[in-house]
């Protein structure tokens, strides 16, 4: 049993390394400057970011809600990080200081859902939109790019550490510490099972509350690191960092449900991988990003079609309903 | 007939409370401010509030199923597109790019129908991919940008857009009407009772013999039917097809005014005429807003903040209540 079970899972993999192995070499074709060094290096860079967004959207998936409000609330994080190296604060505090602004909209999300029991999505756009007003406060709309190359802020974006850009090391680094959080830790099974079965969780004694709230911080706050990384990569503080996230965040995750059969670490990985080599080709043939978002879209489409009984059983109605 | 207190109660009784503030609002509004009480705002107020009114229609219906829509600004969206595109680029006779639009924007609800009803995938992610893909494809006819349409309008539609009786905007005119209807078919019909009935316990409605996924799937055809109809009459409102009706605020726009809506007539449930009283008021505030010439973040704390109260109110009401709960998840 046990052995079928592992055989089932390195079938998925092997099925999603070759469909990688098959978008890559298509775009080595399509195009000569694809496998260049730099283009590599730009590739995983925004695999990096693209599956920062992903992997925080997978803990709050995972317990069974959806936030609409990461890539807003990334936006405020990112701007008061350039806000503040704008005014001449060191790089790591005005870091801190937006992950931390990230954290609260997430504390926030995870006490309106978890505690209030509010209606996730709408919530969240509501959040969301609070948090992108915020963002409007420091500069108005317009991009922050003061003291952004002396203050060694696009360093995080760009160092090398044995030649593997540093943003790569913390997106490798993010996921081996949520894989063994999710998959290897009692944490992880006690976020599967809130998500999965709420009532049995609340029966088991998990503190399903604290659990929600801690997946929607971590939602925040991996997304508030992706927005910096993404500002330090584009040399500017934007309010539109996070925008374009959104959708490309839950493709991953569901692309990745639809292969392993449930939301996983490595499904998002692997997918997120995916995803970036699709963006980045389409983008280094200069086709227009509405094209890509249309792509995109389509993949997040198949994928739910193709993971709908599995995934996504939990449907409202058919779950039973617990007062906390 | 009714002792005069009597009447009184009736008249302010808390599921009346939005009305009381919208007219008290107007009333702030117009005695405050000069370039508001001016009968051309006034006259937009009504014809913006009438064509979001009708976008946000078939939402409420949605929500109060239990589900979500988060496509129906990019099926306005698309439409408007489609209709530009074809009228300016390929020449087509207006009329006949205003029927392929109307069908693209409802094959948009097709789909959603058919993933939610039929194939069980949760409507928030299916509508999110189903809105992206519709926008993109706007972005594409368009080429990023909006495809104005100097001549040959349909005389028709501008005449419905633009034209008035005694001052009154009949697209405003019209928009009651359509309200009025559907707040019989939601009331006075069997049609009604089971979106209410699903709405409650999906459950028991099933176990009851409500064709549960034939139900959804109309709604949500119905949905993307009244986006696109919308969609044709901002095109023509606006003189050119656009691919983010105003500027990407619309769905949050309709959920507040859905769930501003929910406090209204129907304590703590989402119903048209709710829904109709809360699209007039963001309107409206959004119109002050807007003559105040407050800057850009105060605009959507003010629209973040309004959603989030009216779910807070919504929810912390059925607490008490526990005969209703919204359930989207």
């Amino acid at each position: 049993m046990a052995r079928k079970r592992v055989s089932a899972a390195s079938k998925s993999i092997i099925t999603f390394l070759l469909l990688l192995v098959l978008v890559f070499v298509a775009f080595t074709f399509l195009h000569k400057q694809f496998l260049s060094t730099r283009n590599i290096s730009n590739l995983l860079k925004h695999a990096a970011i693209n599956s920062m967004f992903a992997l925080g959207a997978l803990f709050v998936v995972v317990v069974g809600h959806f936030d609409l409000s990461f890539h807003l609330v990334c936006s405020l994080a990112g701007m008061t990080t350039s806000y503040l190296i704008a005014s001449d604060v060191t790089v790591i505090p005005s870091i801190f200081a937006g992950l931390f602004v990230g954290a609260i909209f997430g504390f926030g999300n995870g006490l309106a859902v978890g505690r209030l029991r509010l209606p996730d999505m709408v919530t969240t756009i509501a959040t969301g939109a609070i948090a992108w007003g915020f963002a409007w406060i420091y500069s108005d709309g317009a991009y922050i790019w003061k003291n952004a190359t002396t203050s060694g802020i696009l360093l995080i974006n760009d160092a090398l550490i044995l030649h593997i850009p540093l943003p790569v090391i913390l997106m490798l680094a993010l996921y081996l510490l949520s894989y063994v959080i999710l998959h290897l830790s009692r944490f992880g099974r006690c976020f599967y099972s809130t998500g999965e079965n709420r009532t049995a969780a609340i029966f088991s004694g998990i503190n399903v509350r604290a659990y929600i709230t801690t997946a929607f911080i971590i939602c925040a706050v991996l997304a508030s690191l992706g927005a910096i990384l993404g500002n330090a990569s584009q040399g500017s503080g934007s309010v539109r960092v996070g925008m374009v996230f959104l959708l490309p965040a839950y493709a991953t995750i569901f692309l990745g449900s639809a292969i392993f059969k449930k939301p996983t670490v490595y499904g998002t990985f692997l997918a997120a991988l995916f995803i970036s080599i699709m963006l980045n080709g389409f983008t280094l043939m200069a086709v227009p990003y509405y094209y890509s978002d249309f792509i995109i879209g389509l993949v997040l489409l198949v994928a739910l079609g193709l993971s709908s009984d599995i995934v996504l059983k939990r449907r409202p109605g058919t779950r039973s309903e617990v007062t906390l | 007939m009714k002792p005069a207190s009597a009447v009184l109660r009736t008249v302010f009784q808390s599921r009346f409370s939005l009305i009381w503030l919208l007219l008290a609002m107007v009333l702030g509004f117009s005695l405050s401010s000069q370039a508001f009480r001016t009968p051309e705002n006034l006259l937009e107020i009504l014809q913006s509030s009438g064509i979001t009114a009708i976008l946000v229609l078939g939402l409420t219906w949605i929500v109060a199923i239990g589900e979500m829509d988060i496509s129906f600004a990019d099926v306005a969206a698309l439409v408007s597109m489609i209709t530009a595109f074809l009228a300016v680029k390929r020449g087509f006779p207006i009329g006949l790019a205003l029927l392929l639009a109307f069908l693209g924007g409802s094959l948009i609800g097709v789909i959603n129908g058919f993933m939610t009803a039929y194939m069980k995938i949760p409507s928030l992610i299916g509508t999110i991919a189903t809105g992206y893909a519709a926008k993109a494809v706007a972005k594409i006819l368009g080429g990023g940008k909006p495809l104005p349409i100097e001549s040959g309008g349909s005389r028709i539609v501008y005449g419905f857009v633009f034209g008035e009786i005694f001052g009154i905007p009949i697209l405003f005119i019209v928009t009651l009407a359509i309200y009025f209807f559907c707040r019989f078919l939601q009331d006075q019909t069997v049609m009604g009772q089971h979106l209410y009935a699903l709405g409650e316990n999906r459950q028991a409605a099933r176990e009851a013999g409500i064709k549960e996924p034939r139900i959804i799937f109309f709604y949500f055809i119905l949905c993307s039917v009244l986006a696109s109809i919308a969609g044709i009459l901002s095109t023509a409102l606006l003189g050119s097809g656009v691919s983010e009706i105003g500027g990407g605020t619309l769905t949050i726009q309709g959920f507040t005014a859905v769930f501003l809506g929910v406090m209204v007539v129907k304590a703590g449930k989402p119903n048209v005429i709710g829904t109709l009283i809360g699209v007039i008021m963001l309107t409206v505030l959004m119109n002050w807003i807007t003559l105040l010439g407050l800057r850009t973040f105060i605009v959507w704390l003010a629209r973040g903040s309004l959603l989030l109260i009216g779910v807070l109110i919504v929810t912390l009401s059925s607490y008490q209540k526990k005969e209703y709960r919204i359930q989207i998840r």
